[in-house]
């Protein structure tokens, strides 16, 4: 069953009672971030909390990645070897512009898998696209490593970069939020949306993650566990669309058995992209084939 | 020869280690529930300076209901702030 990476909560990773917590509201994914919400002088102490965090606890089914600082850093390399080492099996590449930046965190990566003695390309990335010139060069950064599992729209760097600033209605980012799932798709990874920093509106968040979804994203970046939980209320899908689902995959594996071309459901004809997508409606809905 | 690490916080602690010559690991701890889990707290501490290769040491634990993995991650952060103040 593919992975679902509906729901990615960002927690800072030197808060010791976020580990604890955020487990408890069972997003997809949860990022464990170095980068930004770590002051300078404390980016040594957040390191080493989450590497005894990933040596210690068990986060169960839910994908856990390291927001690295970037390579260009003093932070960067020390937070890949050190995460990678304690059993970080996924990193999400801040302010990814092309693909230069994916190929050098590829090498690294590959140095640390052999040192480590594990299968080279175990360790996966996710490149975080958050300025106008990453968002150009999306295709290229997409495709640029078999390791790169999903690209991530950031919204607040990215306005930054245009010089604009960020609105509700979202109108500067039609651009990106269009082009990125596109991109996502066209290579066969996941594409997760920005977060929405208002946390007391909800309806604002809800509305941008209905957009999210009409976009084509595979996912929503959450600050908080509420965010999570309307994530996951607005991605799954509803019984009836689940029942109905059932039915025409249930056709199509009777049609395969019986070596029948066609597929009928309720007397109707069913092709190919309508029994992908009752196939995408069942893996939202986390019921396996 | 003295590094610092963690903050007063909800299930974080503070840990403080004196790098020494010699006298071995020493462990003081300051905590609500020293007499349920001080022995433990005291091992985690220790565990994670014999994990740096470190012998000798006074380790003080200011523990506000921190588990394991954070005590053992502010004793390592605060040992290798206190090798950045011997260099």
């Amino acid at each position: 069953m593919k992975k679902l990476r509906r729901s990615m909560l960002f927690c800072p990773a030197n808060e010791p009672k976020m580990y604890i917590d955020a487990p408890i509201y069972k997003p997809d994914c949860i990022i464990f971030d170095l980068e930004d919400s770590i002051l300078y002088s404390e980016k040594d102490s957040a390191r080493d909390l989450l590497c005894e965090a990933i040596k210690t606890l068990d986060f169960d089914d839910i994908e856990i990645y390291a927001r690295i600082n970037q390579l260009t850093t003093e932070f960067g390399e020390c937070d890949v070897w050190e995460t990678v080492k304690a059993g970080i099996r996924n990193i999400r590449l801040p302010m990814c512009e092309d693909k230069q930046d994916v190929e050098r965190l590829d090498a690294l990566l590959s140095s640390i898998e052999k040192d480590m003695g594990i299968e080279n390309g175990t360790i996966k990335i996710q490149c975080a696209i958050e300025t106008p010139k990453g968002v150009l060069n999306a295709f290229e950064i997409a495709k640029s490593s078999k390791r790169v599992t999903s690209i991530s729209f950031g919204a607040e760097d990215y306005t930054n970069s245009l010089g604009t600033d960020r609105t509700k209605n979202s109108i500067q980012f039609v651009y990106a939020r269009s082009y990125i799932p596109l991109v996502a798709s066209t290579v066969g990874i996941d594409s997760i949306d920005t977060v929405w920093s208002d946390v007391k509106d909800t309806e604002g968040f809800i509305k941008e993650t209905q957009e999210a979804k009409f976009l084509g994203f595979s996912g929503k970046s959450c600050i908080h566990p509420t965010q999570v939980m309307e994530v996951r209320k607005i991605y799954s899908p509803s019984p009836l669309e689940i029942e109905k689902a059932e039915k025409i995959v249930k056709a199509a594996v009777d049609a395969e058995k019986e070596q029948r071309g066609v597929v009928l459901v309720d007397g109707k004809m069913i092709d190919v992209p309508i029994i992908k997508k009752a196939e995408r409606i069942l893996e939202l809905a986390e019921i396996k084939e | 020869m003295f590094g610092s690490a963690g903050k007063e916080g909800k299930q974080d602690c503070v840990v403080n280690v004196n790098l020494r010559d010699n006298g071995g690991i020493e462990v003081k701890i300051k905590s609500k529930v020293n007499k349920l889990f001080g022995k433990h707290i005291e091992t985690a501490a220790t565990k994670a300076a014999y994990e740096m290769k470190v012998k000798n040491a006074l380790i003080e634990v200011y523990d506000f209901n921190s588990l394991d993995f954070t005590i053992k991650a502010r004793t390592k952060t605060a040992i290798k702030r206190a090798w950045r103040d011997v260099k």
